[in-house]
């Protein structure tokens, strides 16, 4: 066996894929037509809509992302953007239905897409592209993307948050949350009042609050960056958070250590 | 006409000789020259004659051929104005991803293809003959609607749950055709296609005791980025934002041309959250 052989048939074995959209029928077809086209590319998660494909991107951090455009909770440009400011973005290919605006976007950038009803030629060609991309780090979208997201997109309105305390039902601002923590099924938030659970999971909780101000620093929190008060590298993998005025550290994951780089 | 070419082109070349020939016969015979000048004159009568009529057939052809141009100008333009209409409201948006589904569960033989399938069919036979006319009642077009809440129940499943309610009496009510399936379309696109865990799409359709057509079409979603109220003296800017922009201002420029003043359209958030948008017409 030759040396350059090596490196080629691990990746194949290896190569792990997401696929995500909203609808069953496309979700599946793709699903099967990728086993058919690409049978040693492992299928690790097949998400139902852009919250679960964002959450279950940090949680299997696969090679290569299939994602449908129109999804509710994150559309597939917004998953795109958030895994592209990761510290390992994936090669992403968007999965869409004639029509869709930002088509003519993907035909003039580097974008690779696929056309639903999926056809075998078509996505043959898009997977060579792929495998000929792999070995080398997905291509930076980020500037194409931000313009693909509509213009006048309205930031979210801050709403209050209701957690039930017994027969109480707590109101907190979402500015006095220090952190959100996912607890199981709950979601723990922590804020200058105390602490509270609630029963929406942090993954949805994410696409209601202010970008700006939360930051998702693990999978499964997200920190009020006001409350922050130092960002400290343990070794090479890992990085805690301080708080101000608090004695628990946060963990940082991987994926997000490229928040806290100094200027 | 390419007959009436050849007769004339054929009768002009034989008049030249047929002359030269009467006159040289009329030489030899001894017919004197003022019988020979009438003859050629009788002979040249005809030419004139035909001169004449050919260019009263090329002019009247002339004004038949422009006013036929003009209505085969007028057809096209109303043909291209209805398809415009026709695949605005089919998007191949929708079409392809009802296909998508479609095809995966041929392929896997699954008892939900027949059914979509008839319900696409329905959808497409009941949309596409919407636009020849001007007005169609809400009987029928409630049909189309029907059958495009069926395709996107196949498609999206338990996600989406749905109503119609039309009272009798409202079934009859005359509209600009379109109407309804557009405000459902936007309700499902943007208050159920957009929500994690989907929502529930109601149209009801009544006439009120002073005999006002009354719509509603009811989502459970976010509501409305922004609330819109059309009337007579007041349209107000959609907002390039707001999706649903192009298709609320189309349903309300059909609305006004259709009813003027009696006519009202407007877009609100529910009580509970969602939208409501409500079409209102006043009789006349």
């Amino acid at each position: 066996m030759s040396i350059h052989a090596l490196p080629f048939t691990a990746m194949n074995h290896d190569t792990t894929a997401l696929i995500a959209d909203d609808e069953e029928g496309p979700r599946e077809q793709l699903r099967s037509a990728l086993k058919r086209l690409w049978p040693e590319l492992h299928i690790v998660a097949a998400s139902r809509h852009g919250v679960d494909a964002w959450d279950d991107f940090l949680a299997h951090e696969p090679a290569i992302c299939f994602l449908d455009i129109n999804m509710p909770g994150l559309s597939g440009i917004e998953v795109a953007r958030r895994m592209g400011a990761t510290a390992h973005p994936p090669h992403v290919v968007f999965v869409t239905a004639y029509g869709d605006h930002a088509l003519a976007a993907f035909d003039a950038g580097a974008i690779d897409y696929v056309m639903k009803p999926v056809d075998d030629v078509r996505l043959s060609q898009a997977i060579d592209r792929v495998k000929a991309r792999l070995p080398r780090p997905a291509p930076d979208l980020q500037a194409l993307l931000q313009q693909l997201l509509p213009s006048a997109a309205s930031p979210p309105k801050p709403k209050m948050i209701q957690a039930s305390l017994g027969r109480e039902v707590k109101m907190i601002a979402p500015e006095e949350v220090i952190y959100f923590e996912s607890d199981n099924r709950y979601t723990r938030v922590v804020h200058t009042g105390g602490e509270a659970l609630i029963r929406t999971p942090l993954k949805e909780l994410l696409t209601s609050l202010d970008a700006e101000l939360f930051w998702q620093v693990h999978r499964s929190i997200l920190v009020n960056c006001r409350c922050i008060a130092s960002a400290l590298r343990v070794d090479e993998n890992s990085m805690v958070l301080t708080l101000k005025g608090r004695d628990e550290k946060l963990p940082v994951s991987r994926q997000f250590q490229g928040l806290f780089k100094g200027q | 006409m390419k007959q009436l070419y050849k007769t004339y082109g054929l009768f002009i070349l034989c008049n030249g000789p047929a002359t030269a020939a009467v006159k040289w016969w009329g030489m030899h015979h001894g017919l004197d020259a003022e019988t020979r000048e009438l003859m050629t004159l009788l002979l040249s009568l005809p030419t004139l004659f035909f001169a004449f009529a050919f260019w009263v057939v090329a002019m009247w052809r002339n004004e038949f051929m422009a006013d036929w141009l003009h209505d085969q100008e007028m057809a096209a333009q109303s043909r291209a104005l209805s398809q415009q209409l026709a695949t605005a409201q089919i998007q191949p948006h929708f079409l392809f991803n009802s296909l998508a589904s479609l095809q995966h569960w041929v392929q896997q033989k699954d008892d939900r293809a027949a059914p979509l399938l008839n319900s696409l069919t329905s959808y497409l036979r009941a949309t596409l003959p919407l636009f020849d006319r001007p007005f169609l009642s809400i009987a029928d077009e409630a049909l189309a609607v029907q059958h495009y809440l069926e395709v996107m129940q196949a498609r999206l499943g338990d996600r989406l749950r749905f109503q119609l309610h039309i009272s009798p009496e409202a079934a009859q009510a005359q509209l600009p055709p379109g109407l309804l399936l557009t405000l459902v379309e936007n309700a499902v696109e943007h208050g159920i296609q957009t929500q994690l865990s989907g929502g529930e799409v109601q149209l009801h359709a009544r006439l009120d005791a002073q005999g006002a057509l009354q719509i509603q079409i009811l989502d459970n979603g976010r509501g409305p980025a922004v609330e819109l109220s059309f009337s007579a003296d007041l349209v107000p800017d959609t907002p390039a934002s707001l999706g649903k922009g192009l298709g609320l201002r189309n349903s309300w420029l059909r609305l006004q041309q259709a009813f003027g003043a009696r006519a009202s359209l407007s877009l609100r958030t529910r009580e509970g959250g969602g939208c409501i948008a409500s079409v209102c017409v006043q009789p006349a």
